[in-house]
């Protein structure tokens, strides 16, 4: 190590931050260069000085005071944001739980009657549907659906004459349980099939509309029974030209 | 969770606050400017606050306080488009040059036998008078005390730059202090 290559580390030197291996050969060019020892001493002088504790300014007594107060005043925001976002989260809790109430109050229980009333009026516009009575009068099918007297409701028949939809027949039939009184309507090759049947947990709500592929069910209901149309047409098209005429 | 809180806030004040003076020394020196050593004080306690969860008990609280005013400096000079003092690229040349002429003009470095005479409202001067990073550095190192290393942390540089810059500071300090030593008479050009 020459003396240029001192120079350059003198002050890690004496700070202590040399490598090991640097270190040696410091000491080693030190002990044998004056003018080395000399710019070590300078060094030790020039550290000392600026290390003298008065070069450590006091902080003025405003200046504490003023910290310590932001420090409270951030604290106090932290706390009250924290307090606002707790109570966010809980308002979006509730709110979240009471729509979900709502929700389950307001969902119609599953339309389970859908699909059998869906399939039934595919095999009536298959002509694979049996009708348990052949005839265009309402008051005869009713007769027969109380005669069957398996019914906890009045038999009502539907006419939908007025509509242009003459009655073919109807049929008893059960599906998982429930049964259900059909009726069968045609118009120019046109089927429209009404089940009547209980449904005391209002799962089938008036006005309610299904749709599954082509056939479109339409919910109309007194008290716990639903009578469910169900056809192929549009729904504004049958809402139009048939139920506007049922009344 | 409030308890926590309190008990963070009961933590820090208690080893933070006295640390104060030596931040808002470190503050002095960086800014030059008490109301903006002030300003820099309080911000530096605060955001350290906000993020003192984040302190490992055990390390160096002092070097982690400094590193937060040191971050806050650089973004803070960096948002103002300024740093003032720092040197600028074609400055290493003018420190060769001075370091040159001292080389050429003390044989045995005569500011050994000077310094005593000096006061120290002299080193002050040749400290404050130093560019931007050469201070930023001793008073990290020599007025702070800190390791090499958290130095380096601190200032966002490799431990190599913190030693070359302390060296090129050194002999920009013993430059000045010479000039000064010359200018009271105490040594002969």
């Amino acid at each position: 190590m020459d003396c240029a290559a001192y120079r350059d580390l003198v002050v890690a030197d004496v700070h202590g931050a040399l490598s090991p291996d640097e270190a040696r050969a410091a000491r080693g060019h030190v002990a044998e260069c004056a003018d080395c020892r000399n710019a070590r001493a300078l060094e030790l002088e020039v550290g000392a000085m600026l290390r003298r504790p008065r070069r450590i300014q006091q902080a003025p007594p405003h200046l504490r005071e003023r910290v310590v107060a932001a420090l409270a005043r951030l604290e106090a925001a932290t706390a009250a944001a924290r307090r606002r976002r707790l109570a966010g989260a809980a308002a979006v809790a509730a709110g979240v739980l009471a729509a979900l109430v709502l929700l389950s109050l307001l969902r119609p229980a599953r339309a389970d009657f859908v699909d059998p009333i869906g399939y039934d009026y595919r095999t009536v516009v298959a002509g694979r549907f049996a009708l348990d009575v052949e005839t265009a009068d309402p008051g005869e099918l009713a007769r027969h659906f109380d005669a069957a007297g398996r019914f906890d409701f009045p038999a009502h028949v539907l006419d939908m004459r007025a509509a242009g939809y003459r009655l073919v027949g109807g049929a008893v039939r059960e599906h998982d349980g429930r049964r259900f009184a059909v009726a069968v309507y045609e118009r120019q090759g046109a089927y429209v099939v009404c089940h009547r049947f209980r449904d005391a947990a209002a799962g089938a709500p008036a006005g309610a509309y299904y749709r599954r592929g082509e056939v479109s069910l339409h919910v109309r209901r007194a008290g716990g029974v639903v009578c469910c149309l169900t056809t192929t047409m549009p729904r504004a098209d049958f809402e139009r030209a048939v139920l506007a005429r049922l009344g | 969770m409030a308890a926590v809180d309190a008990d963070l806030k009961a933590r820090f004040e208690a080893s933070a606050l006295p640390l104060m003076h030596r931040v808002y020394t470190a503050a002095l020196y960086l800014t030059r400017n008490q109301s903006e050593a002030e300003d820099l004080l309080q911000d530096t306690y605060l955001r350290a606050f906000r993020f003192f969860a984040t302190f490992k008990p055990g390390t160096n609280l002092r070097a982690w306080l400094l590193t937060i005013l040191y971050n806050l400096v650089r973004n803070r000079y960096r948002a103002r488009g300024r740093h003032e003092g720092r040197i600028a690229p074609g400055a290493d040349g003018d420190v060769r040059e001075q370091l040159r002429a001292l080389a050429d003009g003390a044989g045995s470095d005569p500011a050994v036998l000077a310094l005593d005479g000096l006061v120290d409202g002299e080193i002050e001067i040749a400290l404050r008078n130093l560019p931007y990073d050469f201070r930023a550095v001793v008073v990290l190192v020599d007025l702070q005390e800190l390791s090499y290393g958290e130095a380096a942390w601190a200032l966002g540089c490799p431990i190599g730059t913190v030693r070359s810059r302390l060296a090129r500071a050194r002999r920009l300090l013993q430059v000045t202090l010479h000039d000064l030593a010359r200018g009271r008479g105490l040594v002969r050009d």
